[in-house]
């Protein structure tokens, strides 16, 4: 297939079941929560606009979180985090609110904002359901353009890219500078004396680069996904257990559902939930 | 509404393909230029994290030559367990001749020897090695480059 129509029948064209983008819809929400709740506290120095924005956002995550008015208040959340991230994180200066984690999660919510992820697992969908069942007539179907979560998946290729290149240097690849970061996180400055150390460095710092060069190209290809995505997911375990990387291997792991087939994943629930009726 | 315009068909290709090219090529401006523009999106993880951390060996010099010193026994904590974060990673070659001296006194010993190389986005860097005599040497300068790098960038 020529690359022009790849792109407008795959990409931009995109179509299929909201299942999955619902489910993102709430995995995105419990992680905002769980990284941004900290920040998102009233105290009695702050403005009355802050305060106003804070009340804004516990209304529009819960009601993203449940699928209430899904799409407004997707959007007016990822909107919030804009404004949050981009001018009170970094044009204010509230450091606290700049890390990679808490623009993963800004860009997360605002492609989201792009799908029809109320469709699915909402109340929304609920609603819909019952006016049907009322009026006896068919439920609208859980269908829609679905290029918001392509948007989501190119996210995550393009971190891996990214990450890929800022690490494809000697000093990385020779496994020093992950030697540091595990002597900061774990060892203090006592190298550890066990054999192997420095060579499990340097393995792992060539491993992973290599696996992020790979990534953002193969994650791509379906027939492909029975390695990548485990090799992924994997990935993202490991940090977690060696590095203190707080939401950011969850936040990964829910971004990482986007390269999934959203009406193969809408037919795989349909079989578990058949199951045992 | 922005859902509704998108719905026709050249106004979707034109969005979303000039978010597809943001979401790709936003971070060359800050990646390859190091252009600090925060609408520019960079995907460093942890690219500064554990920098300027101190690897220390310490030993004690007698007539029978090197003896290695255990850092956390030494300055009275037993094991490394119990040690404040900032004696357990030591970051930078001042505070690493600065914890070189308290085991000095806390020993005793007059003559303290150390293989000390300190972590930096290139690599490890030797700062002292076992010519040098850690109880007399002077404690460096505060280096303000040096701590910038250090930074957690995250």
């Amino acid at each position: 297939m020529r690359i022009d129509r790849l792109w407008l029948d795959r990409f931009v064209g995109y179509e299929g079941s909201t299942r999955l983008v619902g489910v993102l819809r709430i995995l995105c929400a419990l992680v905002i929560w769980a990284r941004w709740g900290q920040f998102m506290r009233p105290n009695d120095q702050m403005a009355l606009p802050y305060i106003a924005v804070i009340v804004l956002f516990w209304f529009a995550s819960s009601a993203m979180l449940i699928g209430l008015s899904t799409r407004l208040a997707t959007a007016t959340t990822a909107a919030i985090l804009v404004f949050a991230y981009f001018f009170v994180g970094h044009r204010l200066g509230v450091d606290e609110l700049v890390a990679h984690h808490t623009q993963a999660h800004t860009l997360f919510t605002v492609w989201l904002a792009f799908t029809p992820c109320g469709r699915s697992v909402s109340v929304d969908r609920w609603l819909a359901v019952r006016r049907a069942t009322r009026t006896a007539s068919p439920p609208p179907a859980e269908h829609g353009p679905l290029y918001g979560q392509r948007l989501v998946a190119l996210q995550v290729s393009s971190m891996y890219l990214w990450t890929a290149y800022e690490k494809s240097y000697a000093g990385f690849l020779s496994g020093s500078r992950m030697e540091q970061i595990f002597m900061y996180d774990v060892f203090g400055s006592d190298y550890p004396d066990w054999p192997g150390f420095g060579p499990l460095m340097t393995l792992s710092a060539v491993l992973t680069t290599g696996i992020e060069w790979l990534l953002p190209v193969a994650l791509w290809f379906g027939r492909w996904q029975r390695f990548t995505l485990p090799a992924a997911f994997l990935l993202h375990a490991l940090i977690y257990h060696g590095i203190p990387v707080a939401t950011f291997t969850v936040t990964m792991w829910a971004m990482l559902l986007a390269y999934l087939d959203a009406d193969r994943f809408h037919a795989w629930i349909d079989r578990l939930t058949e199951v045992g009726r | 509404m922005l859902w509704a315009w998108m719905a026709a068909p050249t106004h979707r290709v034109a969005l979303v393909s000039a978010l597809a090219m943001y979401i790709l090529f936003a971070p060359v401006v800050r990646h390859v230029f190091h252009i600090p523009m925060p609408w520019f999106t960079a995907w460093f993880m942890y690219k500064g994290k554990g920098g300027g951390i101190c690897d220390i060996r310490l030993y004690e010099r007698t007539p029978e030559g090197l003896i290695r010193i255990d850092r956390a026994e030494s300055l009275g904590y037993g094991e490394a367990g119990p040690m404040p974060l900032d004696e357990h990673r030591v970051m930078g070659a001042r505070a690493a001749v600065i914890q070189a001296k308290q085991i000095c006194l806390t020993l005793p010993t007059e003559d303290l020897r150390g293989e000390i190389r300190c972590g930096r986005y290139d690599g490890w860097h030797e700062r002292y090695n076992t010519t040098t005599n850690l109880c007399r040497t002077p404690v460096p300068n505060r280096n303000i480059r040096r701590r910038a790098e250090a930074s957690d960038e995250d």
